[in-house]
């Protein structure tokens, strides 16, 4: 017993602060997502009625819209699911043909150091830039449509229902690419060069090193991105806040936003919502996490 | 199969010339070993040959092709990497498919030549497996396999035994010379180990400074050496050099080393003579071609024993002759102790006569 005494010593103070401010506030927020609120105070039990009002709010799910196959809005968890699809294979597939491509160019690195930059913004401020960048009078996207030719096309695109939110998701893939292409050249230096030595001599193009080598041996890699990338999709919060605030009329709204306004912003404030929310959000999260762990693990 | 042609190839990486105007000569089915130390430039003559680097200058041709041009791919060559470069994440099956699947050979032909390499190899057993399930040896056999597997014209390999232990690699080193003469494959084999060089090479290439020192046999390596580097660089332990002066006195023709003088016959006289560039000269004589003897005798240098090394049924013993101290190997020899008075001979057809400044043989 004595010899397990000291290792629990020094563990106790992480302990503490996990269990303090990451148990509780979990194990809190499910218990409260089954009870009824009122404003702060507690006024019964609620059951799963919580979640029946927030899958069946269309802020959420908007399932006449999708059943429509119309575009958005379709609800913040549609959304957040779009942002997965389209953001992660985009932002990850870029940033391993970056890598690739960058590995032994001249200057390379000054370039792959622009791109990382937008990693290393705040999120709040990508978001501003983004909000800029779309802007249909100083922004660069419109100054470029025009150049091309296309001026009536310009327009604030993150003020229109159907392209705020793939213009925000856009600029994501722009943000995560640098972070992607970091480590897959981190990655691609930890790959002995008489490998593709090797497969230049048996025979293989450049593609077929690309497919057949480089592309097997990052998968440790792959699987770090993806599980990032997908864990940051699925908490997006930041970008959209500053960028839209969710619209117009919850056209770009995610999760996050969506539990944010049920506690903070909707006067009387809706607990009960905003718990279910989030745990809906960290279930989604965590069985993700789960299996990509079981995944590496095996 | 196939001759390999190399002629005034020179290589630069900056300012550094890695090969100085080599010109190589392998015969088909012929076996030659690069031998020289690290940074001799042999590596970086197999990489030109592969095609992994690019010549500043001279050609390369393999059969009758001139390859300066052509990618790794379409010389037919097979290369066997130190580091073994097997691919981590496939089967040993796999990787010895994988040259015969990028040239899209039908699959049936695929697994038939795999099955026939891995049981001429006798990794039949393996070939479920990953190359980190694999000991060092069997990655080798691994790594051998995928050069056989395409039937190349030539066989390159990089110090492939070198990350073997000592044991295996004697093991290796007969396996590789008897694959060798059995599938009849031109094979150039780069090493810095002179054992290496003489048990298995057909001839080899002594190269020092990106320069060929030597071309021929292993038996002419050894026993006629055509420069300082290559006598010193060949044979355990190396050969002594004593540095002297010519000198005349009466007609006859001595060697003037200080501590002794080494009385040279006419013909040696007449070649020195002939060949020297001034009258400093080194004379070269290996450790096994001294003889060592406990009383005096004619023509025998007085030294003393300055330490002995025993090397089982051989001792080395270190003469100390004025300043120079000489290897001699020679049979055990009773008690020898340190300081003690011996004199020793030379065998005098096994005398080499170099010039010091040029550095070449002479005699």
């Amino acid at each position: 017993m004595r010899r397990h005494r000291t290792p629990l010593l020094f563990l106790a103070p992480a302990l503490a602060m996990l269990l303090l401010f990451v148990i509780y506030p979990f194990v809190y927020t499910v218990c409260g997502s089954f009870l009824k609120w009122k404003g702060r105070s507690i006024v019964g039990v609620a059951g799963v009625s919580n979640y029946q009002r927030v899958l069946g709010s269309s802020d959420i799910l908007n399932v006449r819209r999708l059943l429509k196959l119309k575009g958005p809005p379709l609800g913040a968890l549609v959304h957040n699911l779009l942002w997965i699809l389209i953001q992660v294979p985009l932002s990850t597939a870029l940033g391993l043909l970056l890598a690739v491509l960058l590995r032994d160019v001249k200057g390379g690195v000054v370039i792959k150091s622009v791109i990382f930059l937008g990693m290393v913004i705040p999120m709040v401020v990508g978001g501003i830039l983004l909000r800029f960048i779309y802007d249909a009078h100083a922004g660069v996207v419109n100054a470029v449509i025009r150049l091309i030719g296309l001026g009536k096309y310009a327009k604030t695109w993150t003020a229109h229902p159907d392209t705020a939110l793939y213009s925000l998701i856009v600029g994501s893939v722009w943000i995560w690419t640098g972070f992607s292409m970091v480590l897959y050249s981190a990655g691609l230096e930890s790959i002995p060069k008489e490998i593709f030595e090797a497969a230049r001599i048996d025979g293989a193009s450049g593609f077929r090193i690309f497919w057949h080598i480089t592309v097997p041996m990052l998968r440790p890699i792959t699987i770090v991105v993806l599980t990032m990338s997908v864990l940051w999709a699925l908490k997006v919060f930041d970008i959209v806040f500053v960028a839209t605030r969710g619209g117009p009329g919850g056209a770009s709204s995610v999760l996050a936003l969506e539990m944010y306004f049920r506690a903070f912003y909707h006067m009387p404030p809706d607990y009960g919502a905003a718990m279910a929310i989030v745990t809906i959000l960290t279930l989604m999260t965590l069985g993700f996490a789960v299996y990509v762990f079981r995944l590496v693990v095996k | 199969m196939a001759r390999v042609v190399v002629r005034n190839l020179t290589k630069k990486f900056g300012n550094v010339t890695a090969v100085n105007r080599l010109t190589l000569d392998v015969r088909d089915g012929e076996f030659v070993v690069l031998l020289g130390p690290s940074g001799c430039g042999k590596t970086t003559t197999l990489r030109c040959i592969a095609g992994l680097e690019a010549p500043d200058e001279g050609e390369i041709y393999i059969g009758d092709k001139l390859v300066n041009e052509l990618p790794p791919k379409d010389r037919n060559i097979a290369m066997v990497f130190q580091s073994y470069a097997l691919y981590p994440h496939m089967k040993v099956y796999d990787n010895i498919a994988f040259p015969l699947k990028m040239r899209k050979y039908p699959k049936s032909e695929i697994d038939r030549r795999v099955r026939e390499v891995a049981r001429l190899l006798k990794i039949e057993e393996l070939l479920d497996r990953k190359p980190k399930q694999l000991s060092g040896g069997q990655q080798q056999r691994v790594a051998l396999g995928r050069a056989l597997v395409r039937e190349p014209d030539v066989f390159l390999m990089d110090e492939p035994l070198s990350n073997l232990d000592a044991k295996l690699r004697v093991y290796m080193r007969a396996e590789l010379k008897r694959l060798q003469r059995e599938l009849k494959v031109t094979t150039i084999y780069v090493t810095h180990d002179q054992v290496e060089a003489m048990t298995m090479a057909d001839r080899i290439a002594v190269m020092n400074n990106g320069v060929l020192q030597q071309y021929a046999e292993a038996s002419e390596i050894y026993s006629r050496p055509s420069t300082v580097f290559v006598a010193g660089f060949i044979g355990s332990p190396p050969m002594n050099f004593i540095e002297c002066t010519l000198v005349e006195e009466q007609g006859e023709a001595y060697l003037d080393a200080g501590a002794f003088r080494y009385k040279l016959s006419e013909e040696q006289a007449k070649l020195v003579r002939e060949k020297a560039s001034s009258s400093e000269l080194l004379l070269g004589v290996r450790p096994e071609h001294i003889t060592l003897h406990l009383k005096p005798v004619e023509e025998g240098i007085k030294g003393r024993v300055y330490v002995v090394e025993p090397l089982g049924a051989e001792l080395i013993v270190n003469v100390k002759i004025g300043e120079s101290i000489l290897k001699v190997k020679t049979p055990v020899h009773g008690e020898l102790k340190v300081d003690q008075e011996v004199w020793v001979s030379f065998n005098r057809d096994r005398v080499y006569i170099f010039d010091k400044r040029t550095e070449e043989s002479i005699i």
